[in-house]
């Protein structure tokens, strides 16, 4: 099921104040799968997925998208040619509506962001298609909400509909659990499940109801270094990843 | 980062065409287009030149909004735009005066429609290379740099003694425009006013577009927009662009209307007052602009004639509409009409 | 030789009144994160009411402190009544707010001391000059100025590494939101910041009455170049401010003493007068720009 790797980071360091956040990271992001990024608060999640994204430069090591190099580009750059990704703590245009918040993004993606007099019935194609998108997500019962009023859940479910819109090459989640309700989290599993055929995922979260349920491969980061990449069942069943890390937890 | 509670800028402007709006729309240019019978019938004809310079400033400050409201720069250094404006013009009718060359190549003319667009382009390479440099930077330290850059452009205006200097540069007359006598103020209003419907015209459109729902967003959420893989800086500086070239229109305009470029134009304060007719009328509206201006310009009229004390009583006016309110006339209309407007 | 020294030292001079001010705003805002346009009117306002009790009593040390205490009383007022509900407000609510007390300390000015300038002189103490080197006879007052840059300079490094106060200072500056916590007290550390700034520029404020001339409007011509020394030194950076003021202070001097005469060799001297002074206003701009260029956060980058 999964196939040739996507998206490979390769020996990546970050130093902080002589602290590694990240210790010569190596990951593989394969065709199809969702892959989860787990371990304990401080291991260096977060700074991993802001080193792929280009939000943090790396002191050392290499992000490779299709074999092709990012290093030199910049977020947004990155973004253009195809790493989306979703925030620990969302990020939308909150004082906007579901629907314009869509919009947005279908603009930026096909490249129409420079029409600075064209009215609002040049851009029928794509309302359409933000309609239909939203209508897929269930979300069109908020379409035309303030993104400021939703709630927690429906917030990190547009964000998600959004990345998606974008047509990533791959799919950065970082922690798209947090702080949801039971119901909402399966809901976001079942969506997230789905996905997987259409772009492989990192999932960075600390549910792990959701991550074995979900996830094809584990990567276990502890102190910045990935102590065991595999299967749900090879982690485990891994001696040093119990006593590392999931000791902690009863699983 | 700019979270000053706009009435949600794009918003109105994406709803489309409301009927009260129209209505409103309709009034006001019927009465625009009255004033001048109107004047006439009082006896007042001071008060076409201030729906003159109301229109002008209106047209200044619909671009200040471009760059504030839209796109979330607050530039303190406007100025030098509406100056640049008035200053290119008012050159560029005295070399014609003169028959000499400006720069020694770039022939003077008269023609208001060159000298217009003369004005409008060079603030727009001014905002282009002030903003470039000004956008390398964000937050507080941006609106101090463009604040120092707008000085500079002061500095430099009136340190060229062949156009004036300090005393400011005057106009022989102004511009020409189809055999029209536009030193004429019923004729030189209407002109205003037309130039001002189709800025206006333009302003809406511009508010509907792709461009400001993106900008809306980079000023808003830039994290976001970069994550949808769209580079922030772009956006804001061809914002800032537009904002200057409006603003040098109206620079422009007037020039023609005093006659005279003057160095006061280019102080800061009138980026400041810029600022303050934009507040006060409502950051981010499509009707805060005209408002702001016609209140701010119609008190100064009133007050100046009494009192020499009228700053104090703007500075006044202004600690106390920042302190106490939020959005403006536009918010306070929308909220005295239960948001019909 | 010995008049580019003394430009030197004019340059110097300058530099530190600039300092004066630019640590009041630099600190202002990196501790409690304001931008106040209205700086200017501390300046003012020590140098009108010092001027004016040196006036009436004659004596320049008895307005020393009365322009002290006017400006403090005036920064306090000011913080109590409109800097304190501007703490959680935008940059551009700020900006306009002090803005309107630009224009409204700009007028009460005018309307209590009229447009004449005052006249102030240095004290007798200090009215002196002195032959600093063989040639080179400089008034004492502008050293004296420059001494008072130095010792404030020292004070505030003190103060800020060494007391406890200066270590709420800096966790301040390093976690707003964390020292914001603490509670209560931190409101009586923005109102004592406040009221240092408002002192310091009071203090620059008086001392320039003599060099330059106390009329309204003088706090915007000084307060201008004042911005730039400050983003120039990194805003919230004492140390940036220090530096930069320094630098731009002398810069700003030696272009208004020699760019006319350089350019009076190239074309007729009244235009290359208007044009040398205005190219030297235009100096610490350009500089600006080109530093900026190269560190779009200043010499020195405050962290937070």
């Amino acid at each position: 099921m999964a196939g040739d790797a996507i998206l490979t980071v390769r020996g990546l360091v970050k130093r902080f104040a002589g602290l590694l956040a990240t210790d010569n990271v190596d990951l593989d992001l394969r065709a199809g799968e969702i892959h989860a990024l787990i371990g304990p608060n401080g291991a260096g999640k977060s700074t991993l997925i802001a080193q792929i994204c280009g939000t943090l430069r790396p002191d050392a090591g290499s992000v490779r998208l299709r074999g092709e190099s990012i290093d030199a580009m910049d977020a947004a750059a990155r973004a253009a040619r195809g790493i989306g990704r979703t925030f620990q703590i969302v990020r939308l245009i909150d004082d906007a509506t579901v629907t314009q918040n869509l919009l947005v993004a279908l603009h930026v993606r096909n490249g129409r962001i420079w029409q600075i007099f064209d009215g609002p019935g040049s851009r029928a194609d794509l309302s359409r298609e933000a309609a239909e998108r939203l209508a897929a997500a269930r979300l069109d019962g908020i379409a035309k909400a303030r993104v400021a009023d939703l709630s927690h859940g429906y917030r990190k479910q547009l964000e998600l509909v959004i990345a998606r819109a974008m047509k990533p090459a791959v799919l950065l989640l970082d922690e798209p659990m947090a702080g949801l309700g039971q119901a909402e989290s399966t809901e976001m599993i079942r969506t997230l499940s789905a996905l997987r055929a259409e772009v492989p995922m990192l999932l960075v979260e600390h549910d792990m109801d959701a991550v074995f349920n979900l996830a094809d491969r584990i990567s276990v980061l502890v102190y910045g270094r990935v102590i065991a990449t595999g299967t749900v069942a090879e982690i485990r069943d891994n001696p040093e990843v119990r006593r590392a890390y999931l000791g902690e937890e009863d699983i | 980062m700019t979270d000053l509670a706009h009435p949600s800028p794009a918003d109105e402007a994406r709803q489309g065409l409301r009927l009260p709006t129209v209505v409103f729309g309709a009034v006001l240019l019927a009465g625009l287009i009255a004033l001048p019978f109107a004047a006439d019938a009082v006896g007042m004809n001071s008060l076409i030149s201030l729906g003159s310079r109301v229109l002008i400033y209106a047209i200044a400050v619909a671009s200040l909004n471009i760059a504030l409201g839209f796109g979330g720069l607050v530039s303190f250094g406007h100025a030098a735009f509406f100056g640049i404006g008035a200053y290119v013009v008012a050159m560029l009718s005295n070399h014609a005066d003169w028959g000499t060359p400006f720069l020694g190549f770039i022939p003077g003319t008269n023609s208001l429609i060159l000298c217009l667009l003369a004005a409008m382009l060079s603030a727009g390479v001014a905002a282009a290379i002030i903003g470039a440099l000004s956008l390398r930077t964000g937050g507080i330290q941006f609106i101090m740099i463009t604040l120092a850059f707008g000085q500079m452009v002061y500095f430099f205006f009136t340190s060229l003694s062949a156009y004036g200097g300090d005393d400011g540069l005057m106009m022989s007359g102004a511009n020409a425009f189809f055999g029209l006598n536009l030193r004429n103020r019923t004729n030189f209003y209407y002109l205003c006013l037309t130039i001002s419907v189709a800025g206006f015209w333009l302003y809406w459109m511009f508010m509907r577009s792709s461009f400001a729902a993106v900008l809306d967003g980079v000023r808003q959420s830039p994290d976001r927009m970069a994550a949808l893989g769209l580079a922030p800086t772009r956006h804001r500086l061809v914002a800032f662009i537009l904002s200057g070239i409006g603003t040098g229109l109206a620079g422009g305009l007037l020039a023609n209307l005093l006659r005279f470029a003057s160095p006061d134009t280019l102080n800061w304060n009138t980026s400041g007052l810029l600022m303050i007719m934009l507040i006060l009328g409502g950051v981010g509206t499509l009707w805060g602009p005209f408002l702001g201006a016609l209140v701010i310009l119609v008190l100064e009229d009133v007050f100046g004639a009494w009192t020499e004390n009228w700053p104090l009583v703007l500075g006044i006016v202004l600690l106390l509409v920042v302190l106490n309110t939020h959005g403006g006339l536009v918010a306070l209309i929308r909220r005295l009409t239960g948001g019909r407007l | 030789m010995t008049l580019l020294f003394e430009q030197m030292l004019n340059g110097v001079q300058y530099g530190f009144m600039l300092f004066l001010l630019a640590a009041g705003l630099t600190l202002i805002f990196g501790i409690m994160g304001i931008i106040n346009l209205a700086h200017g009117a501390f300046y003012m306002a020590g140098a009108f009411i010092g001027t004016w009790v040196a006036g009436v009593t004659g004596s320049f040390w008895i307005g020393l402190p009365a322009g002290l205490a006017g400006s403090a009383v005036i920064g306090l007022l000011v913080e109590f009544l409109v800097i304190r509900r501007l703490y959680a407000r935008d940059h551009l609510e700020q900006v306009l707010a002090t803005f309107a007390l630009v224009l409204i300390f700009n007028q009460l000015a005018t309307i209590v001391f009229g447009r004449q300038p005052l006249m102030a002189a240095p004290p007798q103490l200090l009215s002196a000059s002195v032959e600093l080197l063989p040639g080179l006879i400089y008034p004492v007052y502008r050293l004296a100025i420059i001494g008072v840059g130095i010792a404030v300079a020292a004070g505030l490094y003190l103060l800020i590494n060494r007391s406890r106060i200066g270590m709420l200072i800096r966790a301040g500056e390093a976690d707003r939101e964390m020292v914001r916590a603490l509670g209560i007290r931190i409101k009586l550390i923005y109102t004592l910041v406040f009221g240092l700034g408002a002192v310091l520029a009071g203090l620059a404020g008086y001392l320039a009455g003599p060099i330059y001339s106390v009329q309204a409007g003088m706090g915007d011509r000084i307060i201008l170049p004042t911005f730039v020394v400050v983003v120039v030194g990194g805003v919230g950076s004492i140390r940036g401010a220090f530096v930069a003021a320094l630098v731009l202070g002398v810069l700003d001097t030696l272009l208004r003493a020699y760019a006319p005469g350089m350019l009076r060799g190239i074309m007729e001297s009244s235009a290359a007068d208007t044009l040398g002074a205005g190219l030297a206003s235009m100096g610490i701009y350009l500089m600006m720009a080109l530093v900026l260029m190269a560190r779009p956060q200043g010499f020195f980058p405050a962290k937070g």
